[in-house]
């Protein structure tokens, strides 16, 4: 890496992602020049907060965001029950009725809960959350695992940010506040809201982040692949070796040991026709259990 | 955040990350005043008080909510074992006497210290040479460390303009004789 110059007082802002913040302190840790450099900006903004020798209240409130992400992120790769807790609560002034009306039932219904509730689930077939048999309604909060068996399919609406298409096979989890998604295997196709901040999704191979966009991810073990539907995603392999952006109609592949391939051309309507394929056999699948359920009904009259 | 301190500790007892920050942000002086003696840069010192937070983090079991007037104490103790242990394993000596050493800064706030009259000449000379906005933006980030968002709605200007006044302001500043010398940039870091 070349010397961070520009970086450098972003760094110090916390306004890089966790994956550039990660390599400018690697860099930072190797380099003495880029170490005096940072110290020189530290005493400057503390000089002109009043106090050279005092922090200032956004070196300590980086500090603590800084910790607080090492600790979500840690907590996630646990393989246990991810304790995931909030990164912040989960706010009731919500953009939407829809929204409002979401967030205060499933508060009303569940508001005891030791972890925030960070969606709920709008479709299921085959689901589990934290490994107990989920339906329409059912709550998500922060940490739990939510499953998809093999012929399972589900939607979550999570709160304030959209919602996640969660394909057959899938394992995932979710942050608190709905800002994080950890992937553990299978496809989930998300539709973020734009303005509400960050939003990534983690992968054993690496990161996905979007501002506002509709992509798919699919969790591959030993590959990862991103698929843009609408507005960009950024891409980062989990050893930090590339970064790519990827916009609307492409995909990105991470493979074994490698960083993430420049974008290639995609086309959704793949995605599409995948769901719509699996929605229908769930769909299928139901309806004959339903006309099953009544013949046997029929039968016995 | 106003939870009280045994609700908060409770919080992180439990392990919520929101509690945790938040006790980070209260608790960060107990911190800062013993890595303040060990490390001298500004990033090294940065590095080891998230090592010792982490620390904290996996004994957040031994924090007893109840007794929230006692988490200075029971901090510090800790964050001075593994400030050590971080030093040896640096392989620096632990030169000081740390052991015995009183802690600098006990308790939630971090009182200011070390006020330097002529930084702080350098500092309002400067700032008496911006214009009446210019002066507003200035208390409010450098000095209040407000936010974008929050300056904008005060100042009623863009977020980007506020982006572009301190990028132009931190320049001045950098290129500020007078701020220079008394920060003594250039010379090693104090």
């Amino acid at each position: 890496m070349t010397h961070p110059r520009r970086t450098l007082e972003a760094y110090l802002e916390g306004r890089l992602s966790p994956a550039r913040e990660a390599r400018v302190a690697d860099h930072l840790r190797g380099c003495e020049a880029c170490r005096a450099r940072y110290d020189e900006a530290v005493r400057l903004r503390r000089a002109l907060a009043g106090d050279p020798s005092a922090p200032t209240p956004q070196e300590r409130a980086v500090l603590a965001r800084r910790v607080a992400d090492r600790v979500r992120s840690g907590a996630l790769g646990t393989g246990e029950r991810a304790p995931l807790p909030a990164s912040r609560p989960v706010q009731l002034a919500f953009g939407t009725a829809a929204a409002v009306a979401l967030a205060v039932g499933l508060f009303v219904a569940f508001g005891l809960s030791a972890s925030p509730v960070v969606g709920e689930i709008r479709t299921a077939t085959g689901v589990t959350v934290d490994g107990r048999p989920a339906e329409p309604g059912t709550p998500v909060h922060a940490g739990e695992r939510l499953a998809t068996a093999a012929e399972g399919l589900a939607v979550v609406d999570l709160v304030e940010r959209g919602t996640m298409r969660v394909f057959p096979g899938t394992r995932l989890a979710v942050g608190g506040g709905a800002e994080e998604v950890r992937l553990l295997g299978g496809e989930v196709w998300f539709r973020i809201q734009p303005g509400h901040g960050r939003f990534v999704v983690r992968t054993a191979r690496g990161t996905a982040e979007v501002l506002g966009t509709s992509f798919v991810v699919e969790d591959r073990g030993e590959t990862m692949e991103v698929r843009v539907l609408e507005g960009r995603v950024r891409v980062e392999d989990r050893d930090h070796l590339g970064q790519v952006r990827v916009g609307a109609n492409q995909k990105t592949l991470i493979a074994p040991k490698g960083p993430p391939s420049p974008p290639l051309r995609y086309d959704p309507r793949d995605d599409e026709n995948a769901w719509e394929r699996f929605w229908r056999s769930v769909w299928q699948a139901l309806q004959g259990a339903v006309e099953a359920v009544k013949g046997a009904l029929g039968g016995t009259r | 955040m106003t939870d009280e301190p045994q609700a908060l500790l409770a919080r992180l007892r439990e392990g919520d990350a929101v509690a945790f920050e938040e006790v980070i942000r209260r608790y960060d002086g107990v911190v800062r005043g013993i890595v303040s003696r060990m490390w001298s840069g500004a990033f090294d010192r940065e590095e080891a008080m998230q090592e010792i937070w982490l620390h904290v983090w996996t004994r957040r079991g031994g924090i007893d909510p109840a007794r929230a007037d006692a988490f200075g104490g029971w901090l510090a103790t800790l964050a001075r074992r593994r400030a050590i242990d971080l030093l040896r394993a640096r392989g620096r000596g632990v030169e000081t006497a740390l052991e015995d050493g009183p802690i600098l800064q006990v308790g939630p706030e971090q009182p200011g210290r070390l006020r330097s009259a002529e930084v702080e000449a350098a500092v309002k000379a400067f700032e008496s040479r911006l214009r009446p906005q210019w002066q507003d933006f200035f208390r409010l980030y450098f000095v209040e460390g407000l936010d974008y968002a929050e300056i904008s709605q005060r100042l009623g200007i863009t977020k980007l303009r506020c982006r572009y006044m301190k990028k132009v302001l931190l320049g001045r500043a950098r290129r500020s004789g007078a701020l220079k010398a008394a920060l003594g940039v250039g010379r090693e870091t104090p």
